[in-house]
């Protein structure tokens, strides 16, 4: 058990650490919910290092290594918190309108609220957690899919290689695994190898125990959102109303009671990228943009489809560096150059070192994604019976396209900061353009099996996005501001 | 306030428009001035108790017109006649053992029978009086499911229906939209499938048509909470008797109209500053309501979970009862069969995709090197040494034990003994390559 609590922990350490050596602008919530995740990527990428040199993967060694590490990060010299950590805003000019007995009441109000929904948000993690530790690995792709690998890997204290089924039976790699599912031998390795971290510090497979990161994960998505917002200067009450919506969403639920599939931790990076390159927008400050581009490349480690969701993040980004001239003329070149291939008959070339590129009637090929048809498929039934009638999202999809429409009357000045808002239109038209146009996913969202799995990966962004938009009260900084930056 | 806006200060700001009125709409509790000072001078912030006093009064009164709405919609009566009813001791059993009381009947399935049929007096009744039946039924036995049949003088077939899903004695299944309860009802009878167990069944109530019915039907199925599946992971689902009205959707239309309403008293109270947290407490307020209901289900599974599987060492815990069994197998395999280090073994099993047998069974013979796809035996692959695993019956394979080989047809034969028999799979060593092999 010492060694269970040690594996669940030493991420924390190592990440927050770390992140308070680097990231002067962020406020304890965010390093800890931040820290968490870092604190895995580390772990996993420290696992690899350790098996590509040759050594066998043990615990205690990886453990000593990863504290050394963090306690390394106390010689780095903490810089300076500067303004912007978290506080409300000041001048509460609303405050000053309301009498001073009334301000008193709505603070205890509000007092009253932030313990509620604490009470609210510690409940729900610790049922989740409680379920954890009695269910078994349930779900099916889990054990079909991603325990196998970090279990032979436990086993044999080693990462060894899986192979396709193909590969397998030529025996060419005689040390290498298959898997009973021929399309996941190769699916990034990053959710097996947190499994086989957790096993490493029991010392023993348990099917059930292992799945406490994902549990820990939704802590650490809950802190960090929380953070981030009160860096935006939502207040603290309205930030825990707003953690208590996103983890308190059913899907979201299942995914980390019914633990061991990749997407949660997908969209846990995903939407922790978006934020921190929300508040590089605020900021200018060096460590949210590396924040912002570590967690968007993270996201190709976790599952296929985080190569499309990373990948327009990290555009993003890059949208967000640029002059606002160029920026827009990125835009319009991916815009219009998709739909120029189009109706120019479409393109099918190979790259050498990638693979295909086709975009044409016949399908669509991308490099590291793979080929697929095209044919248009209607699936709007199957999307309202998922995102409006099901228990899946609670009221969540009644909400968001209200909270878009009152952002875009109330604060259209948000938009202006297009990087943020590129993200949510170019991921909403990837997600239809898969789904409306691909039949294999059209099949897949008609029998209800990656529909809500892939909208998950989006939500809690889009959710911290909206929030942001409408709630966020720290002004963005402005291009004179950030060229003052740059110069001091 | 001045009436000529001069006698303030705010004679040069210009007076509020339908716009600046809906920013204002916004203004929060801890207070963001509004752009237009005219507009946030004019507008003092709604006091705290007003809020929720505003709040509370607009979601009752929306909860009551969708209510209404639906009710008024449905055409039905709101109550009626209290409903005839069929003590236990009143039903007949056609098949299982029995063991009748007054008030309920003490059924159980007969060995070798995995079907219990009870029919009830008959009573010929109209399907336009009656919306809904009752059937009063203890918690029924693990695998165990139950049906209402009936004839219908409107259809020569016998129509049935499942019973609703519920964990307590009342099971109001809801007839009205079914497709065969039309005419007069006649023969009606409750069927139970499962292999064994006994519980016992107190009656039947008739439910006539009416709102009060509806709700009743709609409110149980509230309390039904969802047993999570290998699906739960893709998608929740309500239980069958919410499909037609939706909760979330529900949910939503109460949220939307008591938006209406409370701007609506907004307006009229003047007091336009705090709408924008008394809206989000709305949202959030109906939100938890619906999420109490999502804890109930959690709950429901989670004290489900720890019935299965407290006590149970975590190496030893099954997902479902035919996974038990493979994990016995598997792990019989792993103790006395197989070596110690990793082996090659091959899974066959007459199934095609992602079969849960030879999945599981693969999973838990890991850290095995396990060769999981094919039907048939695959001579040019196998080496010496190598296990193969016939899982359940395989038409076309079968092994020698004079000749000491595994045939299938039109292929090589293996060269192999069996090392283990288990009732649904039976195991072999691999002794030499297959002959022939490399010239097939």
């Amino acid at each position: 058990m010492t060694g269970l609590l040690i594996s669940l922990i030493l991420p924390w350490i190592l990440g927050a650490l770390w992140l308070s050596r680097f990231w002067s602008s962020a406020n304890t919530a965010t390093l800890l919910g931040y820290g968490y995740l870092f604190g895995i990527l580390l772990i996993t990428t420290l696992m690899r290092l350790w098996d590509f040199m040759g050594l066998e993967i043990q615990f205690w060694p990886i453990a000593g290594v990863s504290l050394v590490a963090a306690m390394l990060a106390f010689l780095v010299p903490k810089p300076a918190a500067d303004g912007f950590s978290g506080i409300d805003p000041p001048g509460q000019q609303g405050a000053a309108q309301t009498p001073a007995a009334e301000s008193q009441k709505i603070l205890s109000f509000t007092n009253f609220i932030f313990a509620i929904f604490l009470v609210l948000v510690v409940v729900r993690l610790g049922a989740m957690l409680a379920d954890n530790v009695y269910r078994p690995m349930f779900s099916w792709d889990t054990w079909m899919n991603f325990a196998p690998k970090a279990r032979v890997w436990f086993e044999l204290h080693e990462i060894v290689p899986y192979v396709s089924p193909r590969t397998w039976l030529a025996g060419t790699y005689p040390e290498a695994y298959t898997l009973g599912n021929s399309q996941a031998w190769d699916y990034p390795l990053t959710v097996p190898l947190v499994m086989f971290w957790t096993a490493l510090g029991l010392d023993a497979w348990h099917d059930d125990l292992i799945k406490i990161p994902w549990v820990l994960g939704a802590a650490a998505l809950g802190l960090g959102v929380y953070g981030q917002l009160r860096h935006f200067g939502v207040a603290r009450h309205l930030a825990l109303i707003f953690v208590y919506l996103l983890l308190s969403i059913p899907y979201l639920n299942v995914h980390v009671t019914l633990a061991g599939y990749a997407d949660f931790w997908l969209a846990i990076f995903l939407c922790l990228g978006l934020l921190a390159l929300l508040k590089w927008c605020h900021t200018h400050d060096r460590a949210d943009l590396a924040i912002a581009i570590i967690f968007a490349l993270f996201c190709f480690t976790i599952k296929r489809p985080g190569a499309i969701w990373g990948g327009i993040l990290l555009v993003s980004i890059a949208l967000a560096m640029m002059p606002r001239r160029w920026a827009i003329a990125l835009i319009l070149v991916m815009v219009a150059a998709p739909a120029l291939v189009w109706t120019l008959g479409g393109i099918d070339v190979r790259i050498p070192g990638l693979g295909r590129l086709q975009l044409n009637s016949s399908g669509i090929s991308l490099p590291y994604l793979g080929s697929q048809d095209i044919q248009f498929t209607d699936i709007t039934k199957t999307l309202d019976l998922s995102l409006l009638r099901s228990p899946n999202w609670n009221m969540l999809w009644y909400a968001m396209p209200v909270g878009i429409l009152i952002g875009v009357i109330w604060r259209p000045g948000r938009l202006r900061q297009f990087a943020p808002f590129f993200f949510l239109i170019a991921s909403v038209a990837a997600f239809l353009f898969i789904f409306f146009m691909i039949p294999r996913y059209s099949s897949e969202a008609t029998n209800q099996t990656t529909l809500n799995r892939a909208l998950l990966h989006l939500v809690p962004a889009y959710f911290s996005l909206i929030i942001w938009w409408l709630w966020g009260k720290n002004e963005i900084a402005s291009d004179e501001q950030s060229s003052i930056q740059k110069t001091t | 306030m001045s009436t000529d806006g001069k006698a303030d200060g705010r004679e040069n700001v210009k007076p509020p428009t339908v716009f600046s009125n809906l920013s204002v709409a916004f203004l929060w509790v801890n207070g963001i001035s509004s752009a237009n000072p005219y507009v946030a001078g004019f507008s003092p912030a709604m006091s705290l108790l007003t809020r929720i006093f505003v709040g509370l009064c607009a979601l009752l009164m929306a909860f009551g017109i969708v209510v209404a709405y639906l009710w008024y919609d449905s055409g039905l009566p709101w109550i009626s006649s209290p409903p005839p009813a069929l003590a236990g001791g009143d039903l007949r059993v056609v098949q299982g053992s029995a063991l009748a009381g007054e008030d309920s009947i003490l059924v159980a399935f007969e060995r070798g029978r995995d079907r219990i049929d009870i029919k009830a007096p008959t009573m010929p009744f109209s399907a336009a009086d009656i919306s809904a039946i009752d059937v009063l039924v203890d918690e029924l036995p693990a695998g165990v499911r139950g049906g209402l049949y009936w004839t219908s003088s409107e259809s020569r077939r016998l129509q049935s229906a499942p019973l609703a899903e519920a964990a307590r004695g009342s099971r109001l299944t809801d007839l009205s939209g079914h497709p065969g309860w039309k005419g007069q009802i006649s023969d009606l009878g409750l069927v139970f499938l499962g292999r064994q167990g006994s519980f016992a069944v107190n009656g039947l109530r008739l439910v006539p048509l009416s709102w009060q019915a509806k709700l009743e039907s709609y409110s149980q199925g509230l309390q039904t909470f969802e047993t999570w599946s290998q699906r739960t992971i893709n998608s929740l689902v309500f239980p069958a008797t919410l499909k037609d009205l939706s909760p979330t959707f529900l949910a939503a239309a109460v949220v939307l109209i008591a938006l209406l309403i409370a701007g609506a008293l907004v307006l009229m109270l003047k007091k336009r500053a705090g709408f924008a947290s008394l809206a989000l407490g709305l949202f959030v307020a109906v939100w938890v309501i619906l999420d109490v209901r999502w804890q109930a289900v959690f709950a429901e599974n989670f004290v489900q979970a720890s019935r299965s599987y407290a006590g149970s060492p975590s190496e030893a815990k099954s997902i479902m009862e035919a996974d038990g069994q493979l994990l016995q197998f598997a792990n019989t395999l792993k103790t006395n069969i197989l070596p110690p280090e990793p082996q090659r073994v091959f899974i066959v099993h007459d199934s095609s995709g992602h079969n849960f047998l030879r999945l599981r069974l693969q999973y838990h013979l890991l850290p095995h090197n396990i060769y999981n796809y094919k039907k048939k035996l695959m001579p040019k692959s196998v080496k010496e040494g190598d296990y193969i695993i016939l899982l359940e019956q395989i038409p076309g394979i079968r092994f020698s034990q004079s000749e000491k080989v595994l045939r299938s047809d039109k292929r090589a034969p293996i060269p192999a003994e069996s090392v283990y028999r288990f009732p649904f799979a039976s195991v072999y060593r691999v002794t030499a390559e297959p002959k022939f092999a490399r010239s097939e």
